[in-house]
C-alpha cells in the first residue's frame, strides 16, 4: 500500500521485505508437503525448511540446541504453554505490573478454574531505576514462588526490564523465569543464555519480519513443560500419550510451514542489517519524536522512560484515544489506540480509562515521516 | 554396496544428522520407517553406507542424538 506511514510495528512490523514474501511463495510451490508426516520429496523438503528455521532462530539467541526451538501459533500461545506445562501445583507465580493480557490471562485461568491451587501478584515495573525494579521484584517473592513471568520491554510505553539481574535472583532461588520477547526479540540484541531465562516466548511477525501464524518457544537445557495441548505429531503414533522428545513432543498439529520459511528469510534480513543497528536507528527516531511531541500542546506522555524499545505512548488533549488514531490515519498514519491488551500496564502507567495511543516504530521509519506525524499531531484541534 | 538405516524419533533429528554428515563427508539420505519399534510406531531414519556406520553413530551420539535402532537396510522393505 502507497502513502502509508506505518507506526504500528508493536502490533506486527510492515512491510514484511520482499525476501519474506518469496520464501512464502516458494513454500507454497517447493515445500508443499506436511513436515514429518510422510517420506517422499515434498514432505522431506518441508522438513528441511523448518529445519532450518529451527537453526536460524537459534543462531539468532547465540543458543546450540536448535531442537529446542518450538514453534507455536504465536506469543501467546507459546506462552500458554510455557505457563501451564511449567507452573507447579499449589505454588505462587510472580509478575510484573506491566504484562499483557498473554501472560495475565493464562494465570488468572489457573487461578479461578484449575485444581492446580496457583495463586499469582505482581511487582512495579513502571520506573526509570532498574534497581528499585530488582528491589520490587525482589521485596514481591514468596516463600512458595516457584514461577515468574516476565515481559523484556512492555508493549505499550516500551520499558526494557533488567532480565538477566532478575534471573540471577530466580536461579539462586530455584525460581524458573519465562520471559515473553514480544516487543524486545528482533529489536533488542539479545542473547539467551546471558538473559538467565529459562524459556523464551516470542513472535515471528514483529520484529522477526516473519509471516502472522509465527510463534517460538526457546527452551532452556533441561527444560521440560508438560504437553498441554495433545494430537498427532508424526511421532510414536502408537502412544496415545504426547511422549518423546522436543520440539515434536509440544507441535502436535501440523504446523505453519509456509510461514516458517517465511520466517527463516525474516531472520536473514534482520541479520542482513544488524540488529543493533536496526535498535540504535529506531531508538534515535523515538528520542526525536518523543522530544518534539514534547513541545505540542496538549499531549501527554506516559511511560517516557530513559531505556526502551521504540515505543511512545500519549493522549492528546480532548481527544479519546480511538478519535486520535481515527484522524491520524484519516493522514495515513496507523497507530495503535485503547488498551493494547494490557489493561495492568495501562493503570501502572495511568493513562485513563479509554487507554491511549501507542506509536511504535522499526529500523523502516524515517525522520521525514516522523517530521510529518508531528506536523498532524501539532494540527489537531476541536 | 551394503547399507544400514539408523532409526531416530523425530525427522528433526534424521535432518540434524543429514547435516551432520555433511561437514563429515558422510553420504546419507532421510527416509522414512515403517515403525520405530513395535510398540511406537512410524518414524524417520538415516540411511548411511555400512562403511560409514560406525562413524555416523558416533558422530550421532556426539551431538546428542539418541539412537533408536540400526537395521540393515534394503531398498524397498522401509
Amino acid at each position: 500500500m502507497k502513502n502509508v506511514i506505518y507506526f504500528d510495528h508493536a502490533a506486527t512490523s510492515y512491510p514484511k521485505p520482499q525476501s519474506v514474501i518469496n520464501a512464502v511463495s516458494r513454500a507454497f510451490t517447493q515445500r508443499g508437503g506436511n513436515p514429518g508426516r510422510s517420506g517422499h520429496k515434498l514432505s522431506l523438503a518441508a522438513a528441511e525448511g523448518i529445519f532450518e528455521c529451527r537453526e536460524a532462530v537459534a543462531d539468532l539467541f547465540s543458543f546450540e540446541h536448535a531442537e529446542r526451538v518450538v514453534f507455536t501459533l504465536n506469543t501467546t500461545h507459546a506462552l500458554n504453554m510455557a505457563i501451564k506445562g511449567l507452573v507447579k501445583p499449589d505454588s505462587h507465580v510472580l509478575t510484573s505490573n506491566l504484562e499483557h493480557n498473554s501472560v495475565i490471562r493464562p494465570l488468572y485461568d489457573l487461578l479461578k478454574n484449575s485444581n492446580k491451587n496457583i495463586r499469582y501478584s505482581s511487582f512495579s515495573a513502571a520506573c526509570d531505576d532498574d534497581s528499585v525494579i530488582i528491589q520490587n521484584f525482589t521485596d514481591s517473592l514468596r516463600e512458595d514462588t516457584k514461577l515468574a513471568v516476565i515481559t523484556l520491554a512492555s508493549n505499550i510505553c516500551g520499558k526494557i526490564i533488567p532480565i538477566a539481574e532478575i534471573g540471577k535472583i530466580c536461579h539462586e532461588k530455584g525460581i524458573l523465569l519465562i520471559a515473553d520477547g514480544a516487543q524486545a526479540c528482533g529489536v533488542l540484541p539479545l542473547d539467551f543464555t546471558q538473559m538467565n531465562v529459562d524459556v523464551l516466548c516470542f513472535p515471528g511477525h514483529k520484529g522477526l519480519y516473519g509471516p502472522q501464524g509465527t510463534g517460538i518457544m526457546l527452551l532452556g537445557e533441561g527444560i521440560e513443560p508438560e504437553s498441554t495441548i495433545q494430537g498427532g505429531n508424526g511421532v510414536n503414533s502408537k502412544d496415545p500419550e504426547m511422549n518423546g522428545e522436543l520440539p515434536e513432543r509440544l507441535e502436535p498439529g501440523t504446523v505453519n510451514t509456509v510461514g516458517i520459511c517465511g520466517l527463516r528469510a525474516g531472520i536473514d534480513a534482520i541479520k542482513k542489517i544488524g540488529i543493533e543497528e536496526i535498535y540504535q536507528h529506531s531508538s534515535e527516531l523515538c528520542t526525536y519524536l518523543t522530544q518534539e511531541m514534547k513541545n505540542i500542546k496538549g499531549i501527554t506522555l506516559y511511560g517516557d522512560f530513559k531505556k526502551k524499545v521504540p515505543v511512545i505512548l500519549f493522549n492528546k488533549e480532548e481527544f479519546e484515544p480511538e478519535e486520535t488514531a481515527m484522524r491520524l490515519d484519516e493522514k495515513g498514519i496507523c497507530v495503535r489506540s485503547g488498551l493494547h491488551c494490557a489493561p495492568i500496564a495501562h493503570l501502572a502507567l495511568k493513562s485513563g480509562p479509554s487507554g491511549a495511543v501507542r506509536i511504535s516504530l522499526s529500523h523502516t521509519n524515517t525522520r521525514q515521516e516522523a517530521d510529518y506525524a508531528l506536523e498532524v499531531l501539532s494540527s489537531l484541534k476541536r | 554396496m551394503k547399507y544400514s538405516i539408523i532409526i531416530v524419533s523425530s525427522i528433526t533429528y534424521a535432518i540434524k544428522a543429514k547435516n551432520e554428515f555433511a561437514h563429515e563427508a558422510i553420504y546419507c539420505r532421510v527416509e522414512k520407517v515403517k515403525k520405530i519399534s513395535n510398540q511406537k510406531g512410524c518414524g524417520y531414519g538415516v540411511v548411511v553406507r555400512n562403511n560409514d556406520l560406525e562413524r555416523g553413530a558416533n558422530i550421532m551420539r556426539s551431538i546428542g542424538i539418541k539412537i533408536i535402532d540400526i537395521v540393515p537396510y534394503k531398498d524397498g522393505e522401509k
